[in-house]
């Protein structure tokens, strides 16, 4: 066939490694890591097997299709669309962990019944191995009737070419014999006025009926059936009773049943201790393990600050050179002065913070992947249920560090919607890795870099301080925001802990390099436009006056002197404010929008670094210094509290369909900013310093 | 006696779960079913989750869901 374009779908628990194996197939770097719930939407790729294209669903991963949760229920969804024909991939690639062999085989045979061929491929094989769990793999494909059972080992990269060649085969077998499991008559004839119902009014196969009859029995509601005659659930359900079915236990009860008759025990002996508990017995220490992590958290933030000032350093010099260069060989006029004051100058200022978020990166990566952060989710639940957050908020909020986008994202997976709003409203008040430009280039120049307490950097517990006040704010808020938020909150949390594993420095780094380059291309297209558009704004009208600046004159400054009035109380001058203003789109940006506007008032001398120009602002008027380090502190909790991502409040209207909560967060944060910098400032002053 | 009355190290044996429903089905989804063994592993300190082997695996659970979880001692 010349267009046989093939589709396949991965199916799994949580933590079967589902999303490493499609990254694997497919060679993008979906983010893999060891901690469930990962995958919290569909992801598509394309990959080539043997000799034809296919492309791979990547789906949540989830115990069983009665949805428990939002990732969860994306799954059940599709799986309902493939029943009705929709989208039907050619083959269902169920990943299971060979460790936990029953439990996780309990999904494959829900996606059975759907008629795919479906080809197990049987993960984790390299931890099977050490733990000496053998599995015939002939004998358990015979016995569940699948089309075959592939052992691999996603990590390492073993068994994928025996794995896509099945998957091949499997296109080819157009006949699928729908296995059915035994189950006993009388169950059937309880349910079979429903069975029938699902075959009469949707046309679905004997298998598939009678498994969704089941379900529907056992308590599953969908709004993508809707079943007419609520009498005929019931009679079912009293007949199950009868013989002795309670029918909440319905479903798992016959299909482990079956699974136990079909599936060879491989079960570690109940009381011997595996390598991850020992290491659990100091890492989730009643009180070493909370020190442990404070130290883990302490550690980064001071690496962050220490080991990217080199490649900082080098890249500001760097940046300064080739605006030089170009300023050098370019003859004098308006292309130039864009080129270098606007491009280079704007984008190259942000630039020069990538290594910082590099490193913030790398960290958060290793200790997802490690199997850590599921640790620190158990550690921190009961402290967060005190404010009104959950076990699984701490992830999002941790990620929030990195970038608010993912986090709200990562939110899905917490099954409460009380606590997952909860979580999503006090998100972006944890100091994302846009804030760290600006956190760095104030305490750069105006923080002296003495120690105190003969241990500790001024700048980098000034840095801490930051994060510090952000994430207690957020914690605060939480507490008033569940106060607030009437909805019943569902009180229950269970999470399954994943063995540790030496993380995967090829994933660690692609993940790294992935993230690393989004930020590049992403920020960089809004910072490169918005400094092109301010040069503009900066540099014109020109006027020939003398010794007086083009800048004072321009439309840049007139927009900023509109708004001066409202922040002069809180210590910002013009420039700040149309700083204020550009990052509305994206926090970073004030620190290219500063560099742009120094840079065209510098006119024609080379190109300035930003924090020296700053240091030597004057006010015209009373030659005062602009920026004192009581004004950068101000800045700083305008930052860490000021609503200035409109990528953030654009996912939050997806995530939460309205918009009212990204309303509401624009102006709670709005609010704290303005307060918080006043405080700050005004305080200062009364105190005394400047 | 439910999985909070066992001491770190004590094994026992599911015998009914008696939460609402849904907590009902995703426990046995996820393996919980009469007549499996459990472990308790760990109580997290300050009345936090438990942390129990069943099956080959670990999970952790809020001890106010761990009360649902009606079991006897191994013999």
């Amino acid at each position: 066939m010349p267009d046989s374009k093939h589709s396949i779908a991965l199916v799994g628990n949580p933590n079967s490694g589902k999303t490493a194996l499609f990254n694997i197939l497919t060679g993008l770097n979906q983010k893999v890591t060891n901690y469930p719930g990962v995958t919290v939407e569909r992801n598509t790729g394309g990959a080539r097997l043997e000799n034809s294209h296919v492309e791979v669903l990547d789906l949540p991963g989830t115990y069983s299709l009665v949805p428990e949760s939002q990732d969860e229920a994306i799954v059940t969804e599709e799986f309902m669309n493939w029943a009705k024909d929709e989208n039907k991939p050619d083959c269902i690639v169920s990943v299971v962990d060979a460790t936990n062999l029953k439990r996780n085989l309990y999904l494959t045979t829900q996606f059975q019944d759907l008629g795919i061929p479906v080809v197990v491929a049987l993960n984790m094989m390299d931890l099977a191995r050490e733990k000496s769990i053998h599995i015939d793999c002939e004998k358990l494909k015979e016995n569940l009737g699948v089309f075959s059972v592939i052992p691999v080992s996603a990590r390492l990269g073993e068994g994928m070419e025996i794995l896509k060649r099945s998957i091949s085969k499997a296109f080819e077998s157009k006949e699928v014999v729908p296995y059915q499991f035994p189950i006993p008559e009388p169950v059937q004839n309880a349910i079979l006025p429903l069975q029938n119902w699902y075959r009469t009014h949707h046309q679905y196969s004997e298998n598939l009926s009678r498994s969704l009859a089941i379900r529907t029995a056992t308590g599953w509601n969908t709004n993508s059936i809707a079943f007419p005659d609520h009498s005929q659930i019931d009679e079912s359900r009293i007949e199950l009773n009868k013989i002795g079915f309670p029918f909440e236990s319905l479903e798992p009860t016959l299909r482990y049943h079956y699974l136990d008759q079909v599936v060879p025990d491989t079960d570690i002996p109940i009381d011997q201790k595996s390598r991850s508990e020992q290491t659990d017995k100091i890492l989730t220490h009643a009180w070493g393990g909370p020190l442990i992590f404070l130290g883990i958290l302490t550690f980064i933030f001071q690496a962050i600050f220490s080991w990217a000032a080199l490649p900082m350093d080098l890249l500001d010099g760097g940046i300064a050179t080739i605006g030089n260069w170009v300023s050098a060989r370019l003859p004098d006029g308006l292309f130039r002065d864009l080129l270098v004051e606007g491009i280079v100058g704007g984008a190259g200022a942000i630039l020069v913070f990538l290594p910082q978020i590099l490193i913030l990166i790398f960290f958060l990566t290793l200790l997802e992947d490690s199997g850590y952060m599921a640790r620190v989710s158990i550690m921190m639940d009961k402290a967060m249920t005190k404010v009104g957050l959950h076990g699984r908020s701490v992830l999002p909020l941790i990620s929030g560090y990195a970038c608010a986008i993912p986090a709200v994202m990562s939110t899905r997976t917490i099954d409460s919607w009380k606590e997952r709003l909860v979580t999503i409203l006090v998100l972006p008040l944890m100091s994302c890795s846009a804030r760290l430009p600006v956190y760095a280039l104030m305490i750069g120049a105006f923080i002296p870099n003495t120690t105190v307490f003969g241990y500790f950097g001024l700048q980098g517990l000034t840095m801490v301080f930051m994060y510090f006040l952000g994430t207690i704010t957020a914690l605060i808020l939480s507490l008033v925001f569940s106060r607030w938020i009437k909805t019943e909150r569902k009180n229950s949390f269970i999470m399954e802990l994943p063995p540790y594993r030496v993380p995967l420095m090829r994933f660690v780094f692609q993940q790294v390099y992935s993230r690393g380059k989004l930020f590049v291309t992403d920020a960089g297209k809004i910072i490169m436009a918005i400094s092109i558009v301010l040069w503009f704004l900066a540099s014109f009208p020109k006027v020939d006056s003398g010794d007086q600046h083009t800048i004072h004159t321009s439309y840049a400054a007139k927009i900023g002197k509109t708004i001066e009035p409202v922040i002069a109380p809180l210590g910002f001058d013009w420039k700040i404010g149309l700083g204020l203003v550009t990052s509305f789109a994206a926090r970073e940006v004030v620190v290219s929008t500063l560099a742009t506007i120094y840079n065209v008032e510098n006119g024609e001398e080379d190109i300035v670094s930003l924090s020296a120009a700053m240091k030597n602002d004057k006010d015209p008027i009373t030659g005062e210094n602009i920026f004192t380090p009581l004004v950068a502190l101000s800045l700083m909790v305008f930052y860490v509290y000021a609503a200035q991502c409109m990528a953030t409040f654009a996912i939050v209207k997806r995530e939460t369909n309205t918009w009212k909560w990204p309303l509401i967060m624009i102006v709670y944060m709005t609010s704290l900013a303005y307060f918080g910098s006043l405080i700050v400032y005004q305080g200062g002053l009364m105190l005394g310093f400047s | 006696m439910t999985i909070l009355d066992l001491a770190p190290s004590q094994v026992g044996q599911i015998i009914s779960l008696d939460g609402n429903p849904d907590f009902n089905s995703r426990m046995m989804e996820m393996g919980f079913c009469s007549g499996i063994e459990i472990r308790m592993i760990q109580k997290m300190p300050l009345n936090g989750p438990v942390k129990v082997r069943i099956r080959n695996g670990i999970v952790a659970l809020r001890q106010s869901d761990a009360s649902h979880i009606s079991i006897r001692l191994n013999a």
